[in-house]
């Protein structure tokens, strides 16, 4: 028998029948014989047992589906005759197009069986206390001091007023078209952060749906949701101690409107600034705390293609920064060091000290080659050299805001997006957006800065579909990859050594440019910045 | 009338609808879709296995895999758009917590459920999704498509996860 006890992992594998059958044997054998790899075996089915029966036994508390399962056959048929419809000739792909639109079709199928599914689900899903937590918090809440003020943030703007306001108060012009869809709703625009308010649109609902309201230790969260007018679903967060509304969020057909507590004494609008996280989830203040780093970060502009690495292990988060200046590493570690749990440290290995080198130097270290056409195109505006070097720059430039955008994207998967806390999951699409528009406009300089060379052939970007889809996805596997490879183009094309770019070149390039933009612009649409 | 093939490829998916469906919903629901979300989703992944199969171009080896993969890509994208839903952790939360609507529970067991729920509720999105998935009966490489990660991750991912149930249920 081997002496060496089996690690948890292979043991693991052992039971789920995952080892290959001469590895299987071998183990079975080593743990006849050996008691602690046995006991530990057991151990591992005794947790999988465990799991199993809290599954069985949180079964009946799992909510049933709303509405009675739908026959597919109907639309397979359906399906069927679309497919029969369409001329076999052509393009092929063009047939399912419409299967890559699962919102398209959810929202048709929402609509078609609205009225039979709400009231199914009302029907269906407990009402728990959602109705009477509501009248209690109403029923205690105190009139809002004329101090208290509000902050409301939507997809556009962000502005703080105070909680209260009389009614026909002289607004801008841009909190009318917000005003404009409270009234549309039934929703006081005067006190919009209030259970009183939040009763009184609930109760004038000819349906309605409660989730259960979810009670903690510190908040209490309503949630109501309707399928006719306005407003689909409002959420209302009450402070567990006292029932006061401390945050909201209203979902209107077209936005949603984020309604939240301001400090009593700040009066400007100020983006959202992170706050420290809560001690007692540690997976979820771990992506906290990630997102205060690359937020901290970011306001230092070390996020851009410096090498600072930043990594977890266990709760801690490590950030590394290589081969910095003395003063650099002075501001990492002061903007880092309100943030818990984390370790900075810095790496300076042998001989690689960044040698001050300027961006303008680059095309200096290769041996230049005559470039005779790129001259020609030049025409005397600007040397070959100083052009190379600002194209090369700017596509540093975009280059360093997709990899700031795959960085993001690597450490927020949009499960563990899913699983921040509203405010974080601004702070993360403050963050990436931010990137993405830095992005259009240095892919815009770089696009001027080629003009001499890319004239009017710069191909118009094509238009991708958005759906199905996931930003980090989109950042990760497309736009990466585009920036990158018209990166490396441009590095081949313009600073080789043996290269004499010819017009067949700058085509690619501008081909490469249009890859980019119609990935930038995909990217936009998953996330909102544009239509 | 519709040929015989495709009268038995309609009855060949209605029938993974049937057997599957109520796994498939229930996963959706662990991602943080709400029950109507989690129905919706859970009908138009099925949709799809029958135009992939009707059309025919994808060689679809495990049609269970495939659908778990397919509604797991559906249920992130959907999840992510629908931010404000009420996790289903929190139902369960509430609902455990909620003595008179959870009678059917034996007392003692009850503790040890919460200390099962406190678990799993700490455990990373990718841990209990690989756990979920397992217990619904997929294997190893069938979550690591699912998931877009390696066959090693996913059993690092169950290990690291039954590791910390198992300190919790029984330490």
């Amino acid at each position: 028998m081997s002496k060496r006890h089996l690690e948890d992992e292979v043991l693991l594998k052992l039971l789920d029948g995952e080892l290959p059958q001469p590895d299987t044997s071998a183990h079975r054998l080593h743990i006849e014989a050996c008691w602690t790899c046995r006991t530990r075996l057991e151990e591992l089915e005794n947790a999988i047992g465990e799991y199993v029966r809290y599954r069985d036994a949180i079964r009946p508390l799992v909510p049933e589906p709303p509405a009675p399962w739908s026959d597919l056959r109907s639309r397979f048929t359906e399906h069927d005759r679309a497919i029969e419809k369409t001329p076999v000739a052509g393009t092929p792909n063009r047939r399912y197009k419409f299967v890559m639109r699962p919102l398209s079709w959810l929202a048709a199928a929402a609509a078609a069986l609205a009225v039979f599914v709400v009231v199914r689900r009302f029907e269906s899903v407990p009402t728990v206390s959602a109705a009477e937590l509501l009248h209690k918090a109403s029923a205690v809440e105190q009139p809002a001091s004329s101090r208290r003020r509000i902050q409301i943030k939507t997809r556009t703007r962000t502005f703080i007023r105070a909680a209260s306001i009389p009614a026909g108060a002289v607004l801008e012009k841009d909190d009318k078209a917000v005003e404009q869809m409270f009234r549309k709703a039934n929703f006081s625009w005067e006190d919009p952060l209030s259970a009183r308010s939040f009763e009184a649109w609930r109760n004038q609902l000819a349906e309605k749906y409660d989730t259960p309201p979810v009670i903690g230790d510190s908040e209490d969260i309503l949630q109501t949701s309707t399928s006719t007018g306005e407003l689909r679903r409002a959420t209302l967060t009450l402070r567990a101690k006292d029932l006061q509304p401390v945050s909201e969020t209203l979902e209107f057909a077209t936005e949603t409107v984020n309604i939240s507590e301001a400090p009593d004494t700040e009066i400007t609008a100020a983006p959202a600034t992170p706050r420290p996280a809560p001690a007692s989830d540690p997976l979820e203040s771990l992506s906290h705390r990630e997102l205060l780093v690359f937020s901290a970060l970011h306001q230092i502009g070390a996020d851009l293609g410096e090498p600072v690495d930043v990594a977890s292990d266990g709760g801690r988060l490590i950030v590394t920064g290589t081969s910095l200046t003395a003063a650099r590493k002075q501001q990492l570690q002061s903007s880092l060091a309100a943030i818990p749990g984390v370790e900075v440290h810095f790496e300076d290995p042998a001989g690689s000290q960044r040698a001050g080198s300027s961006p303008g130097d680059r095309i200096a270290q290769a041996t230049a080659p005559p470039q005779l056409r790129l001259q020609t195109l030049l025409a005397g505006r600007e040397s070959v050299e100083d052009f190379i070097n600002h194209v090369l720059d700017s596509s540093d430039a975009v280059m360093a805001r997709a990899h700031a955008l795959r960085t993001l994207s690597r450490a927020f998967s949009p499960a563990v997006e899913n699983g921040l806390a509203a405010a974080d999951r601004d702070i993360l699409s403050s963050l990436r957006n931010g990137h993405a528009a830095a992005l259009a406009t240095r892919l815009d300089e770089l696009r001027s800065t080629l003009k001499p060379i890319l004239g009017a052939q710069s191909p118009p970007a094509k238009i991708l579909p958005a759906i199905n889809d996931t930003w980090q996805t989109a950042a990760e596997q497309s736009l990466f990859a585009a920036a990158d490879d018209l990166d490396q183009m441009l590095n081949r094309i313009l600073a080789g050594s043996k290269s004499d770019a010819q017009d067949a070149d700058f085509m690619r390039v501008a081909e490469a440019v249009g890859r980019v933009q119609t990935q930038l612009d995909r990217f936009q649409r998953i996330t909102g910045m544009r239509p | 009338m519709a040929p015989p093939e495709i009268t038995a490829l309609h009855d060949q998916v209605s029938r993974a609808f049937l057997d599957w469906r109520d796994d498939v919903y229930r996963y959706l629901l662990t991602l943080g879709l709400s029950p109507p979300e989690a129905q919706d989703a859970t009908q138009e992944v099925f949709f799809r296995l029958y135009v992939a199969l009707r059309k025919g171009g994808e060689e679809i080896r495990n049609q269970r895999g495939w659908v778990f993969r397919v509604a797991h890509n559906l249920g992130l994208t959907l999840s992510v758009q629908q931010s404000s839903t009420l996790p289903l952790d929190a139902h369960l939360e509430l609902t455990l917590k909620d003595h008179k609507r959870s009678t059917e529970i034996g007392l003692i067991e009850r503790e040890k459920l919460e200390r099962m729920h406190g678990a799993l509720r700490e455990l990373s999105p990718q841990q209990r999704q690989c756990l979920h998935m397992r217990a619904d009966g997929l294997r190893y490489q069938e979550i690591a498509d699912t998931l877009g990660v390696s066959i090693s991750t996913v059993s690092e991912f169950l290990r690291r996860a039954l590791a910390r149930l198992r300190k919790a249920v029984y330490e």
